[in-house]
């Protein structure tokens, strides 16, 4: 870094004041849970819509009042938001309300008309998911003709004039990949590009195997950084996702100092998540079982936010929740254990979070690495989780942590 | 959907880090030695300095406190 830097952020970028006053800057929204594509790491299992999927009038009400409580973006999700036959009403109203909105999506049959009539209705942005080169991302996505769709939509993004940005799941198979993926999502536009480890939840949980090891992180980190650089060097900006990190030598790269340090995890803070049935959640990926604060049919949104227990466990910043190595680590009052989903899935409980690089480099300074093994199955249910135990086993000779 | 409540939600701030001016990894405002490196964080090293790191922390240092006065203000 030779020159000052400072980059405009996005709407949803969370000031001093939105953490203080507990404004639901950023919400992601489960329109529906259908999806034309059959995704192996898929936390809430989509395929079919969930019953009793919200009404367009009360889709709408719910953006009214997500407007009322401050909220700045919405970025719709599915299953496939655009199977939802009046996902540009719903775009539409969130406009209407001064609220951002951006859309997620594999991509698959989304169409250029499709994309145009979408921003014609306010679609500000819209993200895509390549999760590898071909032959890995349709395995993946379980679509054959899936990545080349995906491309595709990245071109007609460009062509229309849409932002257009890459989500990539860091599976245990991509790592080999990741510089080549860059190249490709380079040549196709893309401006931004997030990367998130995949978790275990769900489908992730049947196929564990493409879950990456906690200490497969001690080279991931540096490939990350590279790519990071190089990226800046084309006109690419790579953005880790909340639950890569954290602090280490690279932290500084990607989040800071501009952006700010990490903050802890934002459920229910800062973030609220949807389910298409109206559930609400702190954090979209969330078990619902442990995490739903009720139905937006049943209470108001802005009741829910202010009291209920399950959005109200990162606001006080407390450390009771933390155990293992996070409990006494140097960063435990700001990281506070990381994300909560990837923590939450592993072990039904939050707060000790292996996937972490400075735990990785800490723990290798004793010359001992982690790694998870499945021991329980998730139910067949959307964001359902298994359980998974951890464990600390000396580094194999000639494996040093980098 | 019912009413919303009179009373709304409140929450804590993280703590603040600053970037160690030695070797530019976060620490705890206020640190001396730094745990990472084990230098002075006071001290301005060459890969702070080689990344405009004091510029923008002050940038980002103003936007906090403009943060804080629109909320007293508002």
């Amino acid at each position: 870094m030779g020159e000052i830097e400072l980059r405009e952020g996005p709407r949803r970028r969370v000031s001093l004041a939105d953490q203080l006053d507990c404004v639901p800057v950023y919400v992601v929204w489960e329109l529906t849970l259908a999806c034309n594509l059959k995704c192996v790491h898929c936390g809430s299992r989509a395929g079919r819509p969930r019953a009793g999927e919200l009404t367009t009038a009360e889709c709408i009400e719910v953006v009214r009042q997500l407007a009322e409580l401050g909220t700045r973006e919405i970025s719709i999700i599915g299953g496939e938001a655009f199977i939802r036959k009046d996902w540009l009403t719903i775009i539409r109203a969130i406009r209407d309300h001064g609220i951002d909105c951006t859309m997620q999506t594999g991509g698959y049959k989304l169409s250029a008309t499709m994309i145009e009539t979408a921003v014609d209705a306010g679609l500000q942005g819209l993200g895509v998911s390549i999760d590898g080169l071909e032959p890995l991302h349709d395995r993946l996505r379980g679509v054959r003709g899936s990545y080349a769709q995906a491309l595709r939509v990245l071109a007609d993004c460009r062509r229309i004039g849409l932002s257009a940005s890459v989500n990539t799941q860091i599976t245990s198979t991509v790592i080999p990949q990741l510089a080549e993926v860059m190249d490709v999502i380079i040549a196709a536009g893309a401006k931004y590009w997030q990367v998130q480890l995949t978790v275990a939840m769900g489908n992730a949980v049947d196929n564990d195997d493409v879950l990456l090891q906690p200490y497969e992180l001690a080279t991931l980190m540096p490939l990350l950084a590279r790519l990071h650089e190089a990226g800046r060097e084309r006109d690419l900006v790579l953005l880790p996702g909340n639950n890569v990190g954290y602090f280490g030598p690279y932290d500084v790269l990607w989040r800071g100092p501009d952006r700010g340090h990490y903050p802890g995890c934002p459920a229910g803070q800062n973030v609220i998540g949807l389910e298409a049935d109206g559930s609400l959640k702190g954090c979209p990926s969330l078990a619902t079982h442990r995490y739903s604060a009720g139905n937006v049919r049943d209470k108001s949104i802005a009741e829910m936010w202010a009291e209920h227990p399950t959005l109200r466990f990162n606001r006080e910043r407390g450390l009771d929740d933390l155990w293992g190595f996070c409990r006494s680590c140097y960063y435990a009052p700001v990281c506070r254990g990381g994300c909560t989903w990837t923590a939450d899935s592993l072990f039904g409980r939050r707060g000790n979070n292996p996937y972490c690089h400075y735990r990785v480099l800490k723990l290798a300074e004793r010359g001992v690495r982690e790694r998870i093994a499945k021991i329980e199955d998730a139910p067949m249910q959307s964001f359902a989780t298994g359980r998974f135990a951890l464990i600390e086993e000396p580094i194999p000779n000639g494996q040093a942590a980098a | 959907m019912s009413e919303a409540p009179s009373h709304p939600a409140r929450a804590l701030a993280s703590p603040a880090l600053v970037l160690c001016r030695q070797c530019a990894e976060y620490v705890f405002a206020g640190t001396t030695i730094c745990p990472h490196c084990g230098g002075d964080a006071r001290e301005i090293g060459p890969r702070y300095r080689d990344g405009n790191y004091a510029a923008i922390e002050a940038l980002k240092a103003i936007e906090r406190i403009e943060s804080t006065l629109k909320r007293r203000s508002g």
